[in-house]
């Protein structure tokens, strides 16, 4: 079982099966839209319960999700093994840098599957002078104002909006991809008018920590091969 | 000159370098002279770096892979790359013709961190297409040197590519506030991915290395052309602008 585990043929079909696997979602996702449109609103698995129903167009995203858990014990247990031999200083980054990238990818899919599991998204309209509840905080829209900045097709929107945190006050200007978190909430300013309107997109992510760590250690792994493989061009 | 006129001009001179000899070694400079010119072009014109869309990012991408080939003809002197080097550029120049060019961006584009995605995403791309035609080379020659630096274009690739769609995920889930979308364009960009790992991986084994895992890496160039231009058109899936 432990030499299954660790053999790199076993990672090999673990891939190849993925790849057929995301094919398949590939073609069903633009066939089926009375189905996914909705899958990127809510998180995987609330989706997957809602569309229970329909496992004949849905069953490609359980066996991802299987294949992919099978891959992390393969990784897990590959890298074990690797990390016992014995490392001289001489080939330490070469022989740490591979396994250093390979945790970052676990972390990456760890983070995939808390975001999968807990969270919400949500849209809320508001007008300029309104307050709204967000969860635990208050949000006012004090202003709303549409510039055109050259090279840009459209106008942007930057929305001044104060958020009370339980008795703290902050103040915080958001724009198109620039948006403003407080208390593990991420508020989005996704679109503005010039009647006053913005619909606020409101996002707890809990997986986004788990993704920035293993992409840290995805960056950290690959400049460690690329110090030990492209050190002499 | 249109810039249509230029973009011919310089794919043509690409084409015609494949003879070899000294004029085609001219012809590969003069080309990527004229390439470099049409960039500073379109930088000047869009006031920023030309990378927000297919057209110049297919630009990019081809003046990537003919200055690395470069690299490739005069310090590693691989026997007879000028007779297969230039059929990248030239073909990533010739795509780039069917695409409309843009020259402004939708407010969620201007963002460091989608520059970045853009230029980490043009390099991966560019060395991974190298390895596929290094692939095509040792296919034909069986030189094992060449299959080396498939494998060390294809790995530096990837990288790349992987430090590309970390970039992209801060990008997106700053912008749109997630980092992943369940679309075919997103299940492809994965797909080449797992594709190029499994390419990596296989290299690892001595029942693979060789005939096997070249012929799989210069397929891969066909899959991440896919991915990135047939998609959208051919299955369906959500258009943007890069």
């Amino acid at each position: 079982m432990l030499k299954l585990l660790t053999s790199l043929k076993t990672t090999l079909y673990l891939i190849g099966i993925s790849i057929l696997v995301f094919l398949a979602g590939s073609l069903y996702i633009p066939k089926n839209l009375e189905i996914f449109s909705e899958i990127n609103d809510f998180p995987l698995f609330q989706w997957l319960y809602n569309n229970r129903d329909y496992p004949a167009k849905t069953y490609w995203i359980y066996a991802e999700i299987l294949l992919m858990a099978f891959l992390s014990v393969n990784m897990v247990v590959c890298t074990i093994e690797a990390l016992l031999e014995k490392l001289s200083r001489r080939t330490l980054i070469q022989r740490l840098s591979p396994h250093i990238l390979h945790a970052g990818v676990l972390l990456v899919l760890f983070g995939h599957l808390v975001s999968g599991t807990v969270g919400f998204k949500k849209d809320i309209t508001m007008y300029m002078g309104e307050t709204t509840e967000v969860d635990d905080l208050v949000v006012s829209l004090k202003q709303i104002e549409l510039v055109y900045i050259k090279g840009e097709n459209q106008q942007r929107w930057r929305a001044s909006v104060s958020v009370d945190d339980k008795g703290e006050l902050f103040h915080a200007v958001i724009e198109p991809a620039k948006p403003f978190f407080v208390s593990g909430l991420g508020l989005f300013a996704k679109s503005a008018d010039e009647n006053g309107r913005l619909v606020l997109g409101v996002v707890h992510d809990p997986g986004v920590k788990w993704e920035i760590a293993g992409a840290l250690l995805f960056l950290v792994g690959a400049a460690g091969i690329f110090l030990s493989k492209y050190s002499k061009l | 000159m249109t810039p249509l006129f230029v973009i011919l001009v310089f794919a043509s001179l690409y084409a015609v370098s494949i003879m070899g000899d000294r004029k085609g070694t001219l012809c590969y400079l003069g080309a990527l002279l004229l390439h470099l010119g049409y960039i500073i072009f379109r930088s000047v014109r869009l006031e920023q770096v030309p990378v927000t869309n297919t057209h110049d990012i297919l630009i990019m991408m081809s003046f990537l892979a003919a200055l690395s080939f470069l690299y490739l003809y005069f310090r590693k002197k691989v026997e007879n790359l000028m007779n297969v080097l230039p059929f990248l550029p030239f073909t990533l120049s010739i795509l780039a013709v069917f695409y409309e060019r843009m020259d402004t961006i939708s407010p969620n584009m201007n963002s460091i961190w989608f520059y970045l995605y853009m230029i980490l995403f043009i390099a991966g791309f560019s060395l991974m297409g190298i390895g596929s035609v290094l692939g095509l080379m040792y296919l034909k020659k069986q030189h094992s040197e060449v299959e080396g630096l498939q494998y060390r274009f294809t790995l530096a690739g990837w990288l790349l590519f992987s430090c590309s769609l970390i970039a992209g995920s801060v990008w997106f889930y700053l912008a749109h506030g997630v980092y992943w979308l369940w679309t075919a364009k997103e299940l492809w960009t994965t797909i080449v991915w797992f594709y190029y790992s499994f390419y990596l991986h296989a290299r690892l084994l001595n029942s693979l290395k060789g005939q096997f895992a070249a012929e799989f890496g210069a397929a891969g160039f066909l899959v991440m052309l896919f991915s990135y231009l047939g998609v959208t058109p051919i299955l369906g899936s959500p258009w943007t602008q890069f």
